[in-house]
């Protein structure tokens, strides 16, 4: 039997997932001009390309800011009950409904299909480049050390290696 | 779109994050060493549906939206596996990013052909 806890996540993952396939419906539905598709030789539209980068970006800056938030909260003793059920939803919930994978692979039984595999290389490596952005985005702003002692001690770490490496240039 | 059509959309994507949620931890739980496979399992199962429902419903039908944006949107995602593949590449595990990529991709794109073929034969 499901668990208080457990029933409470599926909740908030249920909720999520409503609130990204409304999101990702209603851009569609917004999109879905023929003069907002790439090009009239693709079959990709607009909406899928903007919700999955988008969707790509927010999940990696979020995920990482809050993987750092919780390790601090942890630390700090000041985890609330709402925190994980909270970032699930959005996280799972939200950007998991938002972005889409099954639709992707349709794409390959239509006519121009080198055009149409062109556009999946540039949104995968899009997908990649925004994400990579998003989690060293987040690990600047939010992995700073919480407290000054660890500061100082990764502070003297750096010039031990500083050192080190200097030694190393010039016995070579 | 009709307002039921919408409300009906949205309670399939949610339905569709829950199964994705259950299936991933699901196939965490017994594949320990690659965790990233229970969402690359995910795509691939959602890829056969989506198939298979191209083949068999219209593409005006309220049942194809329904499962096809609602249901299996809200199931399959573009994120969570890209953001696995990322974390992959941080830990300086290139080749089983590059092959995690692939491998869903083409598997997928796998899936979704026989899912199609399968729903053109049933109807």
């Amino acid at each position: 039997m499901a668990t208080r806890n457990q029933s409470i996540m599926a909740g908030a993952i249920f909720l999520g997932g409503m609130a990204g396939t409304w999101l990702r419906a209603g851009v569609d539905l917004l999109l879905s001009e023929p003069n907002f598709q790439l090009s009239r030789y693709l079959t990709f539209s607009c909406g899928l390309f903007i919700v999955n980068l988008a969707g790509a970006f927010l999940l990696g800056y979020l995920g990482m800011k809050w993987e750092h938030l919780t390790i601090r909260e942890n630390r700090e003793g000041m985890v609330k009950n709402w925190h994980a059920p909270l970032r699930t939803g959005v996280t799972t919930g939200i950007f998991g409904a938002l972005t889409t994978y099954s639709s992707m692979s349709l794409l390959v039984a239509h006519k121009h299909i080198w055009l149409d595999i062109l556009a999946l290389v540039f949104l995968f490596v899009g997908g990649i480049m925004v994400a990579t952005w998003g989690r060293r985005w987040a690990r600047k702003r939010y992995a700073a050390p919480a407290s000054p002692e660890s500061g100082v001690a990764l502070e003297g770490v750096k010039q031990v290696r500083v050192h080190l490496g200097s030694q190393g240039e010039g016995e070579q | 779109m009709s307002l039921t059509l919408w409300i009906f959309l949205g309670l399939a994507g949610g339905f569709g994050a829950i199964c994705r949620w259950n299936l991933d931890l699901a196939v965490k739980k017994r594949v320990n060493r690659y965790p990233e496979l229970g969402i690359a399992l995910v795509n691939i199962v959602a890829c056969l549906m989506i198939g298979f429902a191209a083949g068999y419903f219209l593409p005006t039908d309220g049942c194809y939206q329904i499962l096809a944006t609602g249901f299996l949107g809200g199931f399959s995602t573009f994120s969570t596996h890209i953001v696995d593949i990322v974390k992959l590449m941080e830990t300086g595990r290139h080749r089983d990013a590059a092959m995690l990529l692939m491998g869903t991709l083409l598997a997928s794109i796998l899936a979704a052909f026989t899912g199609l073929y399968l729903g053109k034969w049933l109807t």
